[in-house]
């Protein structure tokens, strides 16, 4: 194939021409750009001690490294050390390092499991018969008109770089497979579409956990909760705002999603 | 007799441990069209990879991982481990044809005996220590 090109969208055109059916699904280019110097610039601004208190905020010091260690321009050992110069305590970096384990321990997994990572690892815990859940992802969810505010500003900004923070992909999850009950593996297939860092083990595990078939509960989450850590930007302009899915207590949404007593 | 290296998307660098033993030898990328339809994958997860392959001293495919490799006669082949079911596939399709050198990749944590991965928790019990300690 070719390896020469004047410009990005000649690169884009060239793409969408030898790749149609990929096009057809897409054919945005994420802003995160492939390439060792690309990775090497975020390697350098890693800020691990931030990171340690702010990650689960959307406007968290998260690295966005992943699309780049996903595919082996970066190791784990390389981003551990990375953040190690980074502080003068280790123990500063040990939240950012926990994580880049998570990684480790889905791989180590995926070894184990193969394609496997598409079955339920366990029976759900939520209650529910396996058939309560839909099979396919209702088309409001992927073209990010569910007229939640949240929900559809994550599948843009999905949609747009292949991209999405940690806490997004969670809240995320659990709408798709509690708050619509739609079966894990279609939330997971349509994140492996668009994730530059789409990987089936993380991926798909991480799913699992969300559902519970590879947890001993149930992820999920309320209002309250989503506003904390978004700063209310969604809320704020949502035209569900107050009367939306997510309202309640954790009490009460237990109640409404799941068919046993969580707590 | 210098060797095909098969770069695949697990290994995308040059100082991934096929390219530092065989430094300038030829290598090979392949689009999986067939992972690329099973996880539908949209443009820009191919261009990310394509980005990153315009910076690397290799040539570019699509099709059919095994036959583009096997198209090219090499006398053998050089790749990085993946545990990719995919990549293992591969792996076993073409040692059938020609010999296959799969170096391991460089460990996050260098744990000898077997690790217990039912949870997190447990695995993490056994490799914190491993990893703040070096
Ligand atoms: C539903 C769901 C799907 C996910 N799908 C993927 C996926 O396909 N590929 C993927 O790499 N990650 C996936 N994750 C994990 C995590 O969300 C991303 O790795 C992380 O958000 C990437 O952003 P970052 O590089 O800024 O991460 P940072 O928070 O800066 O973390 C640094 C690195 O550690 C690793 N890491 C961090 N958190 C996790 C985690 N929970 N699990 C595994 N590795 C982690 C990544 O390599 C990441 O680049 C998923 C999580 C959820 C909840």
């Amino acid at each position: 194939m070719n390896r020469d090109f004047a410009s990005r969208q000649e690169l884009a055109a060239y793409l969408s021409a030898e790749f149609p059916l990929a096009a057809a699904r897409d054919p945005q280019l994420s802003p995160m750009r492939g390439g060792a110097q690309a990775a090497r610039v975020r390697l350098e601004a890693i800020d691990p001690a931030k990171y340690g208190f702010n990650r689960n905020y959307l406007d968290g010091s998260v690295s966005r490294l992943s699309p780049y260690i996903r595919h082996g321009l970066l190791t784990l050992g390389e981003a551990r050390e990375a953040a190690f110069a980074r502080v003068k305590d280790r123990f500063h970096a040990a939240k950012f390092v926990t994580e880049l384990a998570w990684r480790d321990y889905w791989q180590r997994l995926y070894a184990t499991l193969g394609s496997g990572v598409w079955q339920d690892r366990e029976p759900s815990k939520t209650g529910l018969a396996p058939e309560a859940y839909r099979a396919d992802l209702p088309a409001d969810i992927a073209q990010g008109r569910t007229g939640l505010a949240c929900i559809d500003s994550f599948v843009t900004e999905l949609r747009a770089t292949g991209y999405l923070h940690n806490h997004a992909r969670m809240w995320f999850a659990a709408y798709v497979v509690h708050f619509r009950r739609v079966r894990w593996q279609a939330g997971a297939l349509f994140f492996l579409s668009h994730l530059l860092d789409g990987d089936p083990a993380s991926n798909n595990l991480s799913w699992q956990w969300v559902a519970s078939t590879f947890a001993h509960k149930p992820y999920f989450f309320n209002r309250e909760n989503l506003e904390k850590y978004t700063g209310g930007t969604h809320c704020r302009a949502c035209p569900a705002r107050g009367r939306c899915d997510f309202e309640g207590s954790y009490e009460q949404l237990e109640d409404r999603l799941f068919r046993i007593k969580l707590t | 007799m210098t060797p095909l290296l098969w770069l695949h998307p697990d290994c995308l660098s040059l100082s991934s441990p096929a390219w530092v033993r065989y430094p300038g030898a030829p290598a090979l990328f392949v689009f999986d069209e067939a992972e690329i339809e099973a996880e539908q994958w949209t443009l820009k997860r191919i261009a990310f990879l394509y980005e990153t392959l315009l910076e690397l001293p290799c040539e570019i495919e699509r099709g059919s991982v095994v036959e583009r490799l096997l198209a090219r006669r090499p006398a053998r082949i050089v790749t990085v481990g993946s545990v990719n079911p995919r990549f293992r596939d591969a792996v076993r399709q073409l040692e059938r044809a020609v010999p296959v050198e799969v170096l391991p990749a460089v460990p996050f944590v260098d744990y000898r005996g077997t690790l217990d991965l039912k949870r997190f928790a447990r695995y993490w019990k056994r490799v914190e220590p491993i990893l703040f300690d070096s």
